[in-house]
């Protein structure tokens, strides 16, 4: 080295570190040991200037940035993280303070995995229903799983879940377990129902005994949007234990563009024989350019989960019933302004695309909601249906920020507790990202807070750090998976 | 004032830093595109590429005004 002219010198010194700098960015781009840790915060800075991993959070008008830490102002919070490459696992920690746990008692984390549908797998981060329960119930905690009961019974939730009580009495938080359902005295009708036009992506239960599966529906393309990958239709069909029992598929009616010229209608009939008796889901992928006519079932129990997007270009009255306590609505085009009414009491909606939620006055068993102007979007926490008997509800009751408590006896819920930083609270979300959504190395996460509405300027939460911790399969596994193969 | 202030002097080991520095900033711009163009997004995340263009124009100016002393 100490022969080495200067120039030599320099240039071995510059082109190790260019060389340095390149195998740290190949061993990044690969991370042949399956793991790496990503970390936010809204003033940190990176050295090296690059852009970072995590993408902005947006809406903008649902956050606050001008203080040293994330304010939640509304709910959802959105943002990507880019990854190299695929990963199984995902451990996100995060400190934040909440402001207002009475009246925004929950706080998910969530990662896409339907971008059609824009599904997001949710898991807790704090549920502070969940948190007071704990210290006035009796509480039971084991493999993540936690057992509340208000007068102990059951030893654990193998317990309760071979001897369960009786549907009112229980309720699940971010667990799911489906017991066997039956209706009494239920008899299969022959008979066409004809539904109300429904646009965008819905899903649906439906109860067999004794009858095939039947559900009929033309597709119209509004080509209202552009999207690269057009307008397919897919329909699933799941049993019982969540598996795909059948699957349909349309391809796009041919024009991708946002020209508004209406496609043709297409139809998918779905006849199923020979079902066991019990419930099925139907699920209808397609996005909001689709509306579905003419919907013809010989199903006399048929309820929609969650969410319904009225069509309704006559602007008829329409008939809704729901299992829910609470409505929101939003509607999708100026046509829709006006009213809607809940148990008969008016409901004003005055601009468009923003959500108006309301609870029922008196809430009866099955509440009613009329419907007048087309392009309404209802939503709620339980199931709507287009008549009051093919109104059914399967699932177990959830724990959600509406959620009435009175009646429930029992809780079981994949939760553990977020630990008390001071002022601080820190919360572990494990999150199983092997099948999510990701498009050119991003991964889509969000942050909810039921019931927060950025209109109020209220900061629901304040968020100090976010680290992401993935894990996936290591580069020799990949290897020996490959030769396998 | 600032030409009066700095003398380029071709052959000294200033000049001799620029020339491979300028070179190894130019080789490493290439093996960046070629990551990038590999695995989009892998190395604008951690560097900011900007700033190595920016130095490499700098490198390249202060190699030119060498040029003209000659």
């Amino acid at each position: 080295m100490k022969n080495l002219s200067f120039r030599l010198k320099t240039r071995l010194i510059l082109w190790s570190i260019i060389t340095l700098t390149v195998f740290a960015l190949v061993y990044l781009a690969v991370l042949p040991f399956g793991r790496i840790t990503y970390n936010y915060h809204q003033n940190g800075h990176n050295l090296s200037g690059g852009k970072g991993f995590f993408g902005n959070f947006t809406p903008l008008d649902r956050i606050d940035t001008t203080g040293e830490n994330l304010k939640i102002i509304g709910d959802s919070i959105y943002f990507s993280l880019f990854t190299p490459r695929r990963f199984e696992k995902a451990k996100m920690t995060i400190v934040y303070r909440g402001f207002d746990y009475e009246s925004y008692p929950i706080i998910e984390a969530g990662v896409m995995v339907d971008p059609i549908l824009r599904n997001y797998r949710t898991y807790p981060i704090s549920n502070y229903i969940l948190d007071r329960l704990s210290t006035e119930w009796k509480s039971k905690s084991e493999d993540g799983l936690l057992l509340l009961q208000k007068e102990k019974k059951y030893s654990d939730v193998n317990d309760l879940l071979t001897n369960p009580p009786k549907s009112e009495e229980l309720a699940f938080y971010n667990y799911q377990h489906n017991f066997p359902y039956q209706i009494d005295g239920y008899q299969a009708q022959k008979s066409l129902i004809s539904l109300p036009d429904l646009r965008g992506a819905y899903q649906f239960y439906t109860y067999i005994d004794n009858e095939d599966l039947n559900f009929s529906a033309d597709f119209l393309d509004l080509n209202q949007n552009a999207d690269k990958n057009g307008d397919p239709v897919q329909i699933y069909v799941y049993g019982n234990d969540q598996k795909a029992l059948a699957e349909y598929s349309l391809p796009d009616d041919g024009n991708k563009n946002d020209d508004a010229k209406i496609g043709e209608t297409r139809n998918i009939s779905i006849n199923i024989p020979d079902l066991a008796k019990g419930v099925y889901k139907v699920e209808v992928k397609i996005n909001d350019d689709l509306v579905s006519q003419n919907i013809k079932t010989t199903q006399s129990k048929l309820s929609f989960i969650s969410r319904v997007w009225v069509y309704n270009r006559s602007s008829a009255s329409i008939n809704i019933f729901t299992s829910g306590a609470f409505v929101k609505a939003k509607v999708n085009d100026p046509s829709g302004v006006g009213v809607i009414t809940l148990n008969n009491e008016y409901l004003d909606i005055l601009e468009t695309y923003k959500q108006v939620t309301a609870d029922f006055n008196n809430p009866q068993k099955v509440n009613n909601i009329t419907v007048f102007r087309p392009e309404t979007v209802l939503e709620t926490s339980g199931v709507f249906a287009f008549s009051g008997d093919s109104l059914f509800n399967p699932d177990i009751k959830k724990i959600d920020s509406s959620t009435d408590s009175n009646g429930i006896k029992y809780i079981v819920a994949g939760y553990s507790a977020p630990v008390s930083l001071g002022i601080w609270k820190k919360a572990n979300v494990e999150m199983d990202i092997s099948d999510v959504y990701r498009e050119k190395g991003q991964t889509n996460f969000m942050i909810s807070i039921p019931g927060l509405l950025a209109e109020n300027k209220i900061v629901g939460a304040e968020i100090q750090s976010i680290q992401i911790e993935l894990t996936g399969k290591s580069l020799i596994q990949k290897i020996k998976e490959y030769v396998q193969r | 004032m600032f030409k009066d202030n700095i003398k380029f002097i071709y052959g000294s080991e200033f000049h001799q830093f620029c020339q491979e520095l300028f070179y190894a900033l130019s080789g490493a711009l290439v093996l960046f595109v070629l990551l990038e163009i590999a695995k989009p997004q892998i190395v604008v995340a951690y560097l900011n590429i900007s700033f190595w263009l920016l130095l490499w124009l700098l490198n390249g100016i202060i190699l030119l005004m060498f040029k003209k002393k000659d």
